[in-house]
């Protein structure tokens, strides 16, 4: 097929110019695009406009909603293929609490000896939270136990749901980040080897508003003891 | 206008994308309700061209109506909105097919269209759709995507540059080369030159 052809296709050439022999090739390819598309034309879409219209009729003020390219596609994937694949998650309470204490060492010894003495470390679920931030913000240990796992991140609405904190592996198969955060109620989830959206299955769980679900975690204020 | 929805009932309004996308920036979400059903058919048909399983596709569609929506307000032209949108619906149709290859699931495994027939021409229908699923079905994703940007969604060398930040030339390539494909395996089912 010569580039006239496809010149005329892409309408940048007037079937008047083309020759017959030129004509006849071009819409016979046409005739037969056409067809090879009718069974996509034919094929009835769904309605998702109510679906649409309730979601962001009930859209929370500040939380994004989990993007096209991660979070649902994560969970279309899977239910799609049915190939499950399980995070094994345990919750290792003497870790925690160590976690915690190494953490609060840490905290005292980088702020030094004028800052506020940390508050007690308090356990929610798989993620320690620690006190004593910087600027109003509270130290959290995000932690999750995924054996197996290349790769774990969390995004939550403090990165506005975007993949981003980086989960080291100290340990073998757990994972940890300190983040610091807002006092505050905050949403979050942990993405597996950049696909798989896991929940903290110790924290609490919240609808995301999208048939999907969120961990929940509630950042207190730190006690100041030198206020007291 | 695409040539997909040219060929599709619209609904009933003559009120243009750009005042739908005023109104739902001001709250109005029945306004968006309006956008939504004026558009989501060539989208869906988009995905499923793509490749994109009938399920998937719709959570797809329905997903980019909603980040659109979140973004509203950041849609430099509300008169193109549909454009708008396709680009964010493309992005997670793309996405979600390399999530599956990732996976070690070959396109070519993904049923094109639903297995039972249509309520009429089931014969040819058949057919056709075997055409394409061999004809389009087995071409690279970059082709298969130009070639439905351009003949399914109807969209100008232009807008597919833009939305897929390619170069006019090279998007014209890619349509080429698929239609040259699909003309080889029409030809050989006797279909193109009979």
């Amino acid at each position: 097929m010569n580039l006239r052809i496809h010149r005329h296709l892409d309408g940048e050439l007037r079937g008047s110019v083309l020759s017959d022999a030129e004509r006849r090739e071009a819409e016979a390819l046409r005739k037969a695009m056409n067809a090879a598309l009718s069974p996509l034309r034919d094929e009835p879409a769904p309605d998702v406009s109510e679906a649409v219209v309730a979601a962001v009729s009930a859209r929370a003020p500040r939380k994004e909603p989990p993007t096209v390219a991660s979070h649902g596609r994560a969970r279309r994937s899977a239910a799609w293929l049915w190939t499950p694949r399980s995070v094994t998650v345990r919750v290792r309470p003497a870790w925690g609490m160590a976690a915690a204490a190494v953490l609060l060492l840490t905290t005292l010894w980088t702020r030094g000896p004028e800052a506020p003495p940390a508050g007690t470390p308090i356990q929610a679920g798989g993620t320690v939270m620690a006190t004593a931030g910087v600027e109003g913000t509270v130290l959290v240990v995000f932690r999750l136990d995924a054996p197996g796992a290349r790769s774990v991140r969390l995004a939550g609405d403090f990165t506005g749901w975007e993949p981003g904190p980086v989960l080291t592996q100290r340990t073998p198969g757990v994972w940890t980040v300190l983040v610091p955060v807002e006092p505050g109620l905050h949403d979050y989830a942990f993405v597996v080897d950049g696909t798989r959206w896991v929940q903290d299955p110790f924290a609490e769980r919240v609808d995301d508003g999208f048939g999907g679900t969120n961990s929940r975690v509630a950042v207190l204020v730190p006690a100041r003891t030198d206020e007291t | 206008m695409p040539a997909s929805w040219s060929s599709t009932p619209r609904p009933v309004t003559t009120i243009s994308d750009g005042a739908l996308v005023r109104r739902a920036l001001a709250g109005d979400t029945e306004s968006y309700g309006t956008l939504v059903r004026r558009h989501q058919e060539g989208l869906f048909r988009y995905a499923r061209g793509l490749g994109v399983p009938r399920e998937p596709a719709q959570d797809l569609v329905q997903d980019a109506f909603i980040k659109a929506y979140r973004n509203l307000a950041t849609c430099e032209d509300p008169n193109r909105f549909e454009v708008w949108v396709f680009r964010i619906l493309r992005n997670g149709a793309l996405d979600f097919l390399k999530d599956i290859r990732r996976r070690g699931v070959s396109v070519d495994v993904i049923p094109l269209l639903d297995p039972s027939p249509g309520p009429f021409q089931e014969t040819v229908r058949s057919e056709l759709r075997a055409d394409l699923e061999v004809g389009l079905g087995r071409l690279p994703t970059d082709l298969r995507d130009a070639f439905l940007m351009k003949h399914l969604e109807g969209l100008s060398y232009e807008e597919m540059a833009a939305t897929t930040g390619a170069s006019v030339s090279a998007l014209k390539m890619r349509v080429l080369r698929a239609r040259e494909a699909l003309r080889q395996v029409l030809a050989e089912r006797s279909l193109v030159w009979m």
